[in-house]
């Protein structure tokens, strides 16, 4: 039994943390994956010009 | 399985064909990200969407970083010992790696700060993954930080995580630092995201001179953030010489919007369209972007390609600028 813990995941756009365990013979039995940031571009779009929704959401993902 | 970054880099060769890069920039690559001794820069993201690394790997195209500033200076090179999306250590490896801190380093930020629980970056050095604001505050205290970069707008001013609506705290290093660390070590690189040239040429600044660069009342330096876009506006220039500096309007042609390719000459000011450029500062107008070669000037930039400016570099962007069509 080992609990593995991969937090940050690097290479990847964003932030992302995996922690799983495995059974006795290194076999993974659990995995739970987070997303680990959070922005609410969804509520910082509210009650704008629709218009600004262009210029905003572009920056969701740089990459 | 352990990948050192020079493994990661024969791995880049091996697959150069699929992605596009020549051996020429694959070289340059290396010498900007893998060579030992330079300086190390320590990169880490908040609430960031990775566009300001993107940004930074488009410098490769440059050979030395001294002549993105034209510092006349010995070259030097940029030792990237912590960047999340490059590098390829993972987990504790990477995060409690002591290199990291082992030498003097530049801290370089990027994204905003929020409130606990928003956004964790891993175990530096608590038992939990920790805070992306209670890593930059340990890192940016330590002995061996001699400069903490803020890295685009977010990281300078909280940018958009940090505008209207903003549920998670988000905020910039000027609110997440105290007064005196900010006035002693803190320079802010805003645009969303900045030109590769003033994030390498402030790095290189600070390697060749050993100390930091002058800077405005928003703490950018003035070499890259000292005239209003206007100043070197060719289509503010045009329109103000026919006598119309909101000329956009009057004698509506389609070039007057901006071909690309016709880039400039008859393309008039896009004031009425929202352009921010007036209360802009940066030096995109000269500088522009995508630069393919060294020394030269980019290829474009967004004036230039009919997109008004949106006052990026600007502290309160977006909101100020908000909404970005009207005149104002």
């Amino acid at each position: 039994m080992a609990n593995v813990i991969l937090d940050p995941i690097t290479r990847i756009e964003g932030h992302l943390g995996i922690e799983l365990e495995t059974d006795g013979s290194n076999v993974v039995t659990s995995v739970q994956a987070q997303g680990q940031m959070f922005r609410g571009f969804e509520l910082i779009l509210k009650n704008r010009n629709p218009r600004d929704a262009v210029i905003l959401t572009q920056r969701i993902c740089g990459v | 399985m352990n990948i050192s970054r020079r493994q990661f880099l024969k791995y880049c060769t091996a697959a150069a064909g699929a992605i596009g890069l020549s051996t020429t920039d694959l070289v340059k690559l290396e010498k900007a990200f893998a060579l030992e001794g330079g300086l190390n820069v320590t990169w880490v993201n908040g609430q960031a969407c990775t566009g300001c690394t993107v940004t930074l790997a488009n410098s490769m195209y440059y050979s030395t970083v001294q002549e993105l500033l034209a510092l006349g200076q010995a070259s030097t090179s940029v030792d990237l010992n912590y960047i999340e999306t490059l590098m390829a250590a993972m987990s504790n490896e990477a995060t409690q790696n002591s290199e990291v801190t082992a030498s003097p380093f530049v801290l370089a930020l990027e994204g905003a700060i929020p409130s606990s629980g928003y956004c964790t970056v891993g175990t530096w050095t608590g038992a939990a993954s920790e805070d992306i604001g209670d890593v930059v505050t340990m890192l940016a205290n330590h002995a061996n930080c001699i400069a903490v970069l803020g890295i685009g707008t977010c990281a300078c001013f909280g940018g958009i995580p940090a505008a209207r609506g903003n549920v998670t705290g988000a905020k910039g290093l000027e609110s997440h630092l105290g007064n005196a660390l900010y006035r002693s070590k803190v320079i802010n690189i805003p645009g969303c995201p900045p030109n590769p040239n003033w994030i390498v040429g402030t790095i290189a600044y600070v390697i060749a001179t050993g100390h930091l660069p002058s800077v405005d009342s928003l703490r950018r330096p003035r070499d890259f953030y000292g005239e209003r876009i206007c100043n070197n506006c060719d289509r503010f220039a045009y329109s103000k010489a026919q006598g119309q500096t909101l000329g956009f309007i009057q004698n509506s042609a389609p070039n007057d919007i901006g071909d690309p390719a016709a880039n400039i000459p008859g393309a008039k000011c896009l004031k009425k369209v929202g352009c921010k450029g007036s209360r802009t500062k940066s030096d995109c107008s000269l500088r522009k972007w995508h630069s393919n070669a060294p020394l030269t000037t980019g290829v474009n930039w967004c004036v230039g390609a009919g997109a008004p400016c949106q006052g990026c570099t600007q502290k309160n962007f977006p909101d100020r600028f908000s909404p970005f069509q009207y005149i104002r």
